[in-house]
């Protein structure tokens, strides 16, 4: 019995190898894409706890404002919409500060003398802080600034705003804060 | 008169050390060159990919400032290298501080890159060109009698013919 001469050769060693490694390097950056894509909070769900140093010198816990409903604000100096935004802010805390908000502004990729001298000018009295090395930024999964999230009283994310506080979007901000001050009151 | 001028070079004097004093507390002293240099090992963290030396957002020009600042009080390159890590995380340095890893990380796509296309090659090539078995006979070598010839012989053979 004697074989074709046009038998394809089985795959060489080396061929094998090579096409090992490329399988390992797609594997290796697919996980690696699906690692960022799951990062992130979800609304119901426990946001990740961070401890901060605000820029009076405060050190806050998200744990420590358990009961509350708290406003995480994500800004930076530079950001021309958080400079929009921030009249909104103030007017939110005025308003809802006794009723239980508590609002928490974390500046992003800022310069701390930049940081302080934008709080200075929009009169900024609610507590901020620094997210340093971004690690809150990364861990609630921003993809820019500025951004909101609303923590209810129970501990949970109940609200997500991806932008700017807005004339268009403020009164409906401004109802589900009101509904979350009242649960549980 | 001696103590005259010997005031006035004391004036002088203090005049050239006060500038000299004030000189490396400026900020305005620093060139964008050596601005940049440092800012060229960062990069922009609202930007994906644009080294900080030539990033124009708001929060770059932001950034090489500070960077400028840092330089007149007269940190070195590494002090704020480590300052903006700190501060900022290891986003803003993007590229891995260590040669090797750094060397890694540059590299390494590019001779992913090459071994996939060589990769590809050899399998076209093996595709299309079966090597054929050890054990297939071999045809016996047949000497070709006038490829054998030297050219001089060719030569002489072809005027003899003529």
């Amino acid at each position: 019995m004697t074989d074709s001469p046009n038998k394809k050769t089985p795959i060489s060693t080396a061929n094998l190898t090579l096409l090992v490694g490329v399988v390992l390097v797609i594997v290796a950056v697919g996980l690696q894409l699906m690692r960022r894509s799951v990062v992130g909070v979800q609304v119901g769900t426990p946001p990740p706890p961070f401890e901060v140093t605000t820029y009076d010198g405060e050190t806050l816990q998200l744990s420590d404002l358990a009961g509350k409903v708290v406003l995480i604000n994500f800004w930076a100096s530079w950001c021309i919409p958080c400079a929009q935004e921030a009249p909104y802010l103030n007017e939110l805390h005025t308003d809802y500060a006794e009723a239980g908000l508590v609002l928490l502004g974390l500046s992003h990729s800022d310069i701390e003398r930049d940081a302080r001298a934008f709080l200075a000018e929009h009169g900024a009295t609610y507590r901020n802080a620094p997210d340093t090395a971004s690690r809150i930024y990364q861990a609630y999964g921003l993809t820019g600034v500025p951004e909101s999230f609303i923590i209810g009283r129970d501990g949970n994310l109940a609200y997500f705003l991806p932008g700017s506080i807005t004339s268009t979007n403020y009164s409906s901000l401004r109802q589900t804060i009101e509904t979350l001050l009242n649960e549980g009151a | 008169m001696k103590w005259l001028y010997a005031w006035m070079y004391l004036c002088f004097g203090l005049v050239f050390a006060l500038t000299a004093m004030g000189q490396t507390a400026d900020p305005t002293t620093v060139t964008a060159d050596e601005v940049n240099a440092v800012a060229r090992q960062m990069y922009c963290m609202e930007c994906e990919n644009i080294p900080l030396d030539v990033c124009g957002t708001q929060a770059c020009v932001q950034w090489r400032e500070e960077i400028r600042l840092q330089l007149a009080e007269g940190k070195t390159a590494n002090e704020i290298l480590e300052y903006f890590r700190i501060y900022h995380g290891d986003r803003a340095l993007a590229i891995p501080r260590s040669p090797w890893q750094r060397f890694l990380s540059l590299w390494l796509p590019i001779i992913g890159i090459i071994s996939i296309v060589a990769l590809g090659i050899n399998l076209l090539r093996q595709a299309s060109h079966p090597t054929p078995r050890h054990n297939a006979p071999i045809p016996p070598q047949v000497e070709n009698p006038v490829s054998s010839l030297t050219y001089q012989q060719r030569l002489d053979q072809d005027l003899n013919n003529l």
